[in-house]
């Protein structure tokens, strides 16, 4: 599985939804739930599914999704 | 030429603002420290560099403890403190400066303009040296050197001219009717007679004080906001109807949205991260109540030095962890799209507003009254 369809996994199990479907250019906005107490959530559930940290400072940078699998990517070495 | 003419401004203004020589002194090394530290706390060597780190934060943060002289922290009553050190825009200098150092690496990486004079104009921009909206250094230097923001129109300049007349309206008009009345009825607590008359006295100051609280801060952002649109710079918007939440949550997403969005990056987040590998492994929820409590308690303890505040931080971390258990427990009972039908029951509404409208004024009512002294002098 390509880390995009992980991802979309996390995404699905965090939000509690099982029709989620992530694009690269979807934002915070997109989702309902999205706030920033599941962001952080969300970030969490990431680094176990990847194996990976991020700083605070990363997280905070990511403006959307494509930006989020960049960073997974650039942290697992799949780059 | 632009950041030079901020930069004399600036300086003129941060100077003409002390009293005594040492706290020249001080705030000088408060300023340029930081700036400083920032290129060391992000060298290479990992491990020296964490020790460092943890070093250089817990100085800062002691020092910012002695500077503010809490009243309630024993260790500083024993030791000699020199009122003249202390300077305007200290606590609000510390959320600055803190956001240039951690983000120091980051910016450096990105290219993003990294000079004395940009980091001097950024933490005592004279504009938000008094209180918020607290700005990102980033997002301040980005704004700082736009080149492709249009011009003001006429019509833009008389709009923010109309902000700024009608915030000092807020301020010196609304506000200080609202301070005269909330003084007013404190004052005539203690004299109700029985508690039940007191109760309600107490609710009457509560409710002028919440509305103080807002129309000072709102009036005050208004005229910094619509000043430095002027100036050509933007600062975010700090409010958004904070009185028409429905819950302590949603409060905090309104009111004062620049302070929540940093204790979330730097306070929330890092607790709660460490709740989760640690203690709170699985347990979610429980470690955002958790994080969500102590954040707002420490929130709550930096907005001023005496005990009161510290309640108020108790009162703020209680109010959004009830919040966060009740959607919880809601959502458990009616499921994502019941809850949705739920919340637009009337009764429902209703409750909600006067619920987080009340919990508001009397958690608000800890802060610029000494309302802990009074509970404690009926109590003798």
């Amino acid at each position: 599985m390509d880390t995009k369809s992980r991802l979309e996994e996390v995404f699905r199990e965090v939000f509690d939804d099982e029709e989620i479907e992530i694009t690269n250019e979807m934002t915070a906005d997109d989702i309902e739930e999205w706030d920033s107490l599941t962001h952080v959530q969300l970030i969490v559930a990431v680094e176990e599914e990847f194996g990976c940290k991020f700083s605070t400072v990363e997280v905070m940078k990511l403006k959307n999704v494509g930006e989020f699998i960049n960073l997974i990517d650039r942290k697992t070495g799949n780059a | 030429m632009r950041p030079y003419i901020f930069l004399a401004v600036n300086t003129a203004i941060f100077v003409c603002t002390f009293n005594k020589i040492y706290a020249f002194v001080v705030a000088a090394a408060w300023i340029l420290i930081p700036y400083f530290a920032a290129p060391l706390l992000v060298s290479t060597d990992e491990k020296g560099n964490k020790y460092f780190r943890t070093i250089f934060y817990v100085a800062m943060l002691t020092a910012f403890l002695y500077l503010m002289h809490y009243d309630w922290i024993v260790i500083f009553q024993k030791i000699p403190y020199y009122k003249a050190l202390k300077f305007l825009g200290l606590s609000y200098f510390l959320f600055r400066e803190i956001d240039y150092t951690m983000q120091y690496g980051y910016l450096k990486e990105t290219r993003v303009k990294l000079s004395f004079v940009d980091y001097f104009n950024y933490v005592t921009s004279f504009y938000t040296i008094m209180a918020g909206p607290i700005l990102r250094y980033e997002e301040f230097v980005t704004d700082f050197y736009d080149e492709t923001k249009a011009e003001l129109s006429a019509d833009d300049i008389i709009s923010q001219m109309h902000r700024v007349v009608f915030g000092y309206i807020k301020l010196y008009v609304i506000s200080s009717f609202m301070s005269f009345m909330s003084g007013y009825w404190f004052g005539r607590i203690t004299e109700a007679g029985n508690i039940f008359k007191a109760v309600i006295i107490y609710l009457i100051f509560a409710a002028f004080n919440a509305g103080f609280i807002y129309f000072n801060f709102v009036g005050y952002c208004d005229v910094v906001t619509g000043a430095a649109r002027l100036a050509g710079l933007t600062l975010r918007e700090n409010f958004n109807k904070p009185y028409m939440a429905r819950s302590m949550v949603e409060f905090w997403n309104r009111h004062h949205i620049t302070l929540s969005e940093w204790i979330r990056d730097y306070i929330y987040s890092p607790i709660i991260k460490a709740l989760l590998s640690g203690a709170f492994k699985k347990k979610l929820f429980q470690a955002q109540c958790c994080a969500l409590f102590m954040t707002f308690l420490i929130a709550g303890i930096w907005h001023g030095t005496n005990f009161n505040y510290v309640v108020y931080g108790l009162l703020e971390g209680l109010g959004v962890v009830l919040s966060s258990v009740r959607t919880q427990k809601l959502k458990k009972k009616y499921g994502k799209k019941g809850l949705k039908e739920y919340e637009k029951r009337k009764g429902v509404i209703i409750f909600e507003h006067c619920w987080t409208l009340m919990y508001v004024a009397v958690s608000f009512s800890f802060v610029g009254y000494d309302v802990v002294g009074l509970l404690t002098g009926v109590v003798k």
